[in-house]
């Protein structure tokens, strides 16, 4: 059944296709800015003013608060291409946007607190760190500070996530978790992110001192990241009502093909002159660097297809009402994972081959190296633990995961070639 | 002659995918005959009579000579799931019996005559040797003389297609390119030479075959350019584009469904040994180490990953051959790449495996460790070298000159990555 009524499959695409063109025309500025942007540690305002001017901020926002209400996906395509030239500004897109999306799920009455009162808002989360909310009338005391909030230097909101504290007692790890939407004067910066990589995303701590929220404002956090949250019957778009976790994690992924596909291309810009220090000989001409080249190139080119195809998953899933269970749940943090590594990686083999001219300066492959390698840290692509998932899965074994697990499905070959890619017997029969 | 409308194996034509689930049906037999296939060196009779009950020969064989005359990727299909029980039985199910798509491409007289005697026809090829062999002009055809290696499946061909160069008593230092031709042999002509002693793909047959002074009429042989051109002599008498792409490309593809079989099959039969597998000193649980568990992942991710690329490039293949497109530019360097780097990632997800099997996958017939040997075997053929295959990407990458004229003459407006 087509969920989104207010348009039609191809102006979606369409849609989408405008957003990430409207991405790729910044590239060249966001590439000017790299150095300035690294240096600030947070966006420059006339980026922000780019990303505002181009709309790139509200890909997720609901339509009915003059949003896109954009298919699942659109925030990957047009943050791989604000990472191609910078990949702090593809991070923050892609990180925001998916906190608007958040917000879209929270009940009517605190979207249009929020979005009503702020079309444009910029919202920022935190979710690690230590914090507590105490019940009083009408609403929440909060207390608490939480670390590495992407974007808070831009927010006009914070949705920080609270261990629920009914009785005033000692919060402990498995009370409710409570979603919290602060103003702007709520919340305090503390100026702290001083990083290898991804410098310039201002992902400093965010500390509360005992503000009220009220009732409104808040939801429990496993109503938000659930099937059905209370906003989703607000919208007709689908992606308010997926279960919330493997589509926030896609998040990642725009901005590492983007750093990936960034470091390439300069890698290749940078190399085409160059000359053996020592002995004057063309670089280009050395067949290791060619095939060096051409090995980061069919990483990137996998991984590429490999995120096409999960998120056309997701948007196929999402927009027919289905959870995402068993193997294939297993399968898309495989994958996600995989495609982190085979990105960090590819540029890891291109800058590792510049030399110290590729460790000096503000060298643009190195800086997409440092970023990809910031970004692939994140817990939603920690190696061990995403891999031992399907791993056990695979071998067997329960894998942890409920939503996996409760399948009770075991391998097997697919049959026939991948459906979700494809030409042969998958499509051709 | 025969027609296509009134053939009765015309009629029984099956779809792709029921020609994929009948070679499916065959699995469990060719699993129980995987040692006997490999002592064997060679496809049993038994093997061969299985896959031709199955129709598993002719996916290209010209429909005008009772073939299915598929699109193109069927046997990469078809690879695919026979090598999830025996890689060598895949290996002859695609990269030899895909052959007679290049027989449909020869002069109309040599295809009456081979597929006309034989519609079942089985083609073995040799070009491995070609270099060193030699054909002599004469009246009405040549003579021809050479020893080829590596001619995989010799031993059931009805019909081996050679290449040679022509011996044309030129002047040394006359520039123009020496011609080379395939010529099309009946085993009548050639002696088979019993030397495939293989560490992996043992079961393939793949034996020298030795030719002394046989005549060749010329409408047997067709000139090596003209056959991988994109309007070959053949090309008219068939309906499929199959027959009329410019050959290189597509050819290419032979050898990437016994490769992801293996792989696939190895990392089945892996799961199916570990999951149960107890430490033979410590007696601890093997599936529920986490190193165990990552490999797992990493293989199965990589193996998701190259038949992603596999299916784009198939795809890509297929359009422009029904469009009558040559593939040029860097479509053609990026397929190129590609299928050696499906090649390297397969030998790498298997011996991810493989190696940590201990002694336990090392001896008797462990049919992972004989994945692994297969798959092995199967990359280190020659158009899968991989900086063979990867530096011509590098080189365009770079602006340099390829020496592919349908890129170098073809530039792209700029690097797409």
């Amino acid at each position: 059944m087509e969920s989104n009524p207010g348009r039609t499959s191809s102006e979606r695409d369409t849609l989408r296709q405008t957003l990430r063109g409207r991405a790729r025309a910044l590239i060249p500025a966001l590439r000017t800015r790299a150095v300035d942007t690294e240096q600030r540690r947070h966006l420059p305002p006339e980026t922000v003013a780019d990303l505002k001017a181009a709309g790139l901020h509200k890909i997720f926002t609901p339509r009915r608060y003059g949003g896109f209400e954009a298919d699942w996906g659109a925030h990957v395509d047009v943050a791989e291409e604000l990472a191609r030239g910078c990949g702090s500004t593809g991070w923050v897109s892609s990180v925001v946007c998916s906190h608007t999306w958040i917000l879209g799920r929270f009940p009517k009455e605190t979207q249009d607190d929020a979005f009503g009162a702020n079309p444009d808002c910029i919202v920022s989360t935190g979710a690690q760190g230590g914090s507590r909310a105490v019940a009083v009338p009408g609403g929440f005391r909060v207390s608490g500070l939480w670390r590495f909030c992407s974007g808070s230097a831009h927010a006009d909101f914070a949705i920080v996530g609270a261990i629920f504290d009914a009785e005033g007692s000692i919060p402990s790890r498995t009370a409710p978790r409570l979603m919290c939407v602060l103003d702007r004067r709520q919340f305090e910066i503390i100026d702290n992110w001083h990083a290898a990589g991804l410098k310039g995303t201002g992902s400093h701590d965010v500390k509360v001192t005992d503000q009220f929220v009220p009732k409104h404002r808040t939801a429990l956090a496993s109503d938000i990241s659930g099937a059905n949250p209370p906003g989703a019957s607000v919208h007709p778009s689908y992606i308010y009502g997926v279960e919330m976790t493997l589509y926030f994690m896609t998040l990642l992924l725009g901005p590492i093909l983007g750093a990936a596909k960034g470091g390439f291309t300069d890698y290749v810009e940078a190399t085409k002159p160059r000359r053996g220090q020592t002995y004057g000989e063309a670089v280009v001409e050395q067949m290791h660097v060619q095939a060096a080249v051409a090995q980061s190139a069919a990483e990137i080119r996998s991984a590429d297809l490999m995120g096409q195809a999960m998120i056309r998953a997701l948007h196929d899933l999402g927009s027919r009402g289905r959870a995402i269970e068993g193997a294939q749940r297993a399968e898309m943090r495989r994958d996600l994972t995989y495609i982190a590594k085979v990105c960090r990686e590819a540029v890891d083999r291109l800058s590792a081959m510049m030399g110290a001219s590729g460790q000096t300066g503000h060298n643009p492959v190195h800086r997409h190296f440092r970023d990809i390698c910031a970004m692939t840290a994140h817990g939603g692509v920690a190696w061990d633990k995403a891999m031992a998932l399907y791993g056990s899965w695979a071998l067997g074994r329960p894998s942890g995961d409920a939503s996996i697990d409760r399948a009770g499905q075991r391998f097997s070959v697919p049959v026939g070639f991948p459906s979700d890619g494809c030409g042969l017997t998958g499509t051709r029969g | 002659m025969t027609t296509l409308a009134c053939h009765p194996l015309a009629m029984s034509r099956p779809t792709p995918h029921e020609l994929a689930a009948r070679a499916r049906d065959l699995l469990p037999v060719l699993r129980e005959r995987t040692t006997e296939t490999e002592e064997r060196r060679s496809m049993s009779e038994a093997t061969i009579a299985d896959l031709r009950a199955a129709g598993l020969h002719k996916y290209y064989t010209p429909a005008r000579f009772g073939g299915y005359e598929m699109d193109w990727g069927v046997h990469i299909d078809i690879g695919r799931e026979l090598a999830l029980a025996c890689g060598s039985t895949a290996w002859i199910s695609t990269v030899v019996f895909h052959h007679t798509w290049i027989l449909g491409r020869f002069p109309g007289q040599a295809q009456e005559e081979a597929f006309g005697q034989k519609p079942d026809a089985i083609i073995s090829t040799g070009f491995a040797g070609g270099g060193g062999a030699n054909a002599i002009p004469v009246e009405g055809g040549y003579l021809l003389s050479g020893l080829w290696r590596f001619s995989s499946g010799v031993d059931h061909a009805d019909w081996s297609i050679v290449g040679a160069k022509i011996d044309d008593k030129r002047d040394p230092n006359d520039p123009t390119p020496t011609q080379f031709r395939m010529f099309l042999l009946h085993p009548t002509q050639y002696t088979i030479i019993d030397n495939w002693y293989a560490a992996g793909l043992k079961g393939t047959g793949s034996k020298d075959i030795k030719v002394e002074n046989q005549f060749v009429p010329s409408h047997r042989t067709v000139l090596t350019g003209d056959l991988q051109s994109a309007d070959p002599p053949g090309a008219a008498l068939h309906k499929s584009y199959i027959y009329r792409v410019e050959m290189t490309q597509y050819f290419w593809t032979g050898l990437l469904g016994p490769l992801l079989g293996a792989a696939w099959g190895a990392l089945n039969d892996y799961l199916e040994q570990t999951s149960g597998r107890i430490g033979r000193v410590s007696g601890e649980a093997i599936a529920e180490l986490l190193p165990v568990q990552t490999r797992v992942s990493e293989s199965a991710a990589e193996i998701r990953a190259v038949e992603l690329l596999t299916a784009e490039f198939m795809r890509e293949l297929h359009e422009h051959g029904v469009a009558g497109r040559r593939l040029t530019g860097i479509k053609r360097l990026t397929q190129r790449r590609d299928i050696a780097y499906l090649a390297r990632t397969c030998v790498q997800s298997v011996r991810r495996l493989a190696e940590t099997m201990g002694a336990g996958g090392q001896t008797g017939h462990n049919s992972v460790q004989r994945h692994y040997r297969d798959v092995r075997a199967m990359a280190s053929h020659s158009s899968l070298q991989w900086e063979r295959a990867s530096t011509p990407y590098g080189k365009w990458a770079f602006g340099l000159k390829t020496g592919d004229r349908f890129v170098d003459d073809y530039p792209d407006p700029e690097l797409v990555i």
